[in-house]
This record gives C-alpha cells, sequence and structure tokens, in this order.
C-alpha cells in the first residue's frame, strides 16, 4: 500500500512540474511563435501587413493577402500524414517562399524534401503546373512526399490565379 | 528510502522520471524553437520511453526479483502516467489523454515482459548490463514496424 502511495506520489509529481512548466512557458512560448510566424510571413512573400482572406478549398485551408502577393497554408497527404506547408504566391501566381509548417515524414527519406532544400527550392518562381517525376525532381524513394508537395504548391498558384488544378481548366481570368 | 522504491515502485519511479526529462525537454524546445515540427507520440515513442524507464529502474535497484502482481501494478501506473504526462505537456486534451494511457500500458506491460526474460537471462552473464542494454536497443529498433501508427 505505501509502495503503490509513494509510486501515485512520484507520477503526480511528474504530472505537476510538466503542468506548471507548461503554464510558465506558455506564455513565452506563445509570444515566440506568433513572431516567428510573422517573422516567416514577411520572408516569405516580402509583404508587411496579412490581412486573413476566405477559403473554401480543399488544400488550401487558410488564406493571407498580403503587398503583391498571397501567402497561403496548404494540407495534403504525405506518406506519414498531413503535410502543412506555407506557400508564399506573388500575384502573377508565381511561387516566392515555401515553409513546412508541420510533417512527420520518414528521417532520410521523405523528410529529405524539407531538409535538403533542393526539392523546394526548384518551386521558386513556378506557376502551377508541378509534376514530381515528368518537369520537377523527385526525392528518391520519396514519391509520395514529392507529389504532396508538388499537390500543394499548384492547388496554392491555383488559389492565386484561378486555374482548377485537377482540370487544368482556367475556372477566374486570374 | 531504498526499501520503499522496490518491486513496482521503482518501476514506476523510473518512468515518471523519464517522462519528466522528457516532458521537460520537449517543453523547452517548443518553446525555443516555435518552429520545431514536433513529432507525434507514436507507438515507437512510447516503447523508446518504456525501454529506457525500464533500464534505469535496472540501474537503480538492481536485478531483484518481481512477481507477475509487481508487472501488473507497474502496467497499471505506467498508463496513468502515460496519459497524465501527455496531458500536462498540452500534447492531449481528456480524450486524446485516455488513448495515450491506453497505449501506453500496452506498450509498456509488452517491454515490461520481455524485459524481464532478457534480465532473467542475464543475470548468468559476466557483465549484466551489455545484454540488457543491446535488448533494449533491439527493442526499440523492431518497435520501428509501428511508426506509422500515431497515437495522438
Amino acid at each position: 500500500m505505501r509502495r503503490a502511495l509513494v509510486s501515485l506520489a512520484c507520477g503526480a509529481a511528474a504530472c505537476c512540474v510538466l503542468a506548471a512548466l507548461n503554464l510558465f512557458l506558455g506564455p513565452a512560448a506563445h509570444a515566440r511563435a506568433e513572431a516567428e510566424r510573422l517573422e516567416t510571413m514577411r520572408l516569405m512573400t516580402h509583404g508587411e501587413t496579412f490581412t486573413p482572406e476566405e477559403t473554401s478549398d480543399d488544400i488550401v485551408r487558410a488564406a493571407w493577402r498580403t503587398e503583391g502577393g498571397w501567402l497561403l497554408e496548404t494540407v495534403t497527404h504525405g506518406y506519414a500524414g498531413d503535410i502543412t506547408l506555407w506557400v508564399g504566391v506573388s500575384d502573377a501566381g508565381a511561387v516566392t517562399g515555401l515553409c513546412a509548417r508541420e510533417m512527420h515524414e520518414t528521417p532520410g527519406l521523405g523528410q529529405r524534401a524539407f531538409t535538403e532544400g533542393v526539392f523546394l527550392d526548384q518551386m521558386i518562381g513556378r506557376t502551377g503546373g508541378v509534376e514530381a517525376g515528368v518537369n520537377a525532381d523527385a526525392i528518391t524513394g520519396a514519391t509520395v512526399t514529392s507529389r504532396a508537395l508538388a499537390k500543394a504548391v499548384n492547388a496554392a498558384c491555383g488559389f492565386v490565379t484561378g486555374v482548377d488544378t485537377e482540370t487544368a481548366a482556367t475556372t477566374w481570368e486570374g | 528510502m531504498r526499501k520503499i522504491f522496490t518491486g513496482f515502485a521503482s518501476r514506476a519511479a523510473s518512468l515518471a522520471l523519464v517522462l519528466l526529462a522528457s516532458g521537460a525537454v520537449l517543453l523547452a524546445a517548443k518553446t525555443a524553437v516555435p518552429a520545431l515540427c514536433v513529432p507525434r507520440v507514436t507507438v515507437c515513442m512510447l516503447a523508446a520511453l518504456s525501454l529506457a524507464s525500464l533500464v534505469l529502474a535496472r540501474a537503480f535497484t538492481g536485478g531483484e526479483e518481481r512477481t507477475l502482481a509487481d508487472a501488473a501494478a507497474a502496467t497499471a501506473l505506467a498508463a496513468l502516467f502515460f496519459g497524465g504526462a501527455a496531458w500536462a505537456c498540452g500534447l492531449a486534451d481528456a480524450f486524446s489523454a485516455v488513448r495515450a494511457a491506453v497505449a501506453g500500458g500496452a506498450v509498456y506491460a509488452a517491454c515490461l515482459l520481455a524485459f524481464t526474460g532478457a534480465e532473467r537471462r542475464a543475470r548468468g552473464a559476466a557483465h549484466p548490463l551489455a545484454p540488457l542494454a543491446s535488448f533494449a536497443f533491439l527493442a526499440f529498433l523492431a518497435a520501428q514496424i509501428f511508426a506509422g501508427m500515431a497515437v495522438i
């Protein structure tokens, strides 16, 4: 009985310390996250102010209008769950920046698309129509990740220009 | 003091220590690097934490004999701790914490049974920690097959 109580006390103490740490660091973490978010938005689009816009797109889950372009948050299915990617797109529909916000791809395979930079670099300046392995180099051993990122880029460009990325038909003058 | 931390109590205390350390590192990392992509809580991660705590408990208390009741009590406490730690770190809401508790308890029980078997075999070896460390490493590698199974 005594051992059970001591064991429970150890677990409760650990959880209390973690909860206290979470509460204590929470405001600082939130402030730093907000600052980092704004800085990343500026770097990707060279804009200063960001106005949220409505979106009903399946892939483009959030959109911010900024000077001379857009910042779009896309969610596509990768190999190991959803990939949340920020895509900066100019008013002309060209990609100005990319940043992974959340992903759980396999280290050494799918994660290379984010860590090596070569794959994402080739997307800069593209205006959609990206096909991994056709007109863009895919990551070896990570076809699903490469396609997911290409789909995100195409959806982001399509959101701005009005091109239907599924059928390649133009639905809006863009 | 040493008398209290015997049997399942040593294993529970070790797991609490491991969860506290890993949770603190996670919270500090999230504060320092907000853009960090935090790894999901997977079966593989639960196995790694369980095995680390079992090795730590073995190092603290030596190779004492434990009963099946000890294993059951340690498993129940592990389930509570995994759920509680996930909630305390802000990784899970109440429902996800229950999922983490159930999955954590199951993974801990599997690791505990395998670890106890290896521990008993290791008692006759020249250095008892060598086969234990290699078992922990191999079990961690084996748990990679569950890498895609997210718990939270």
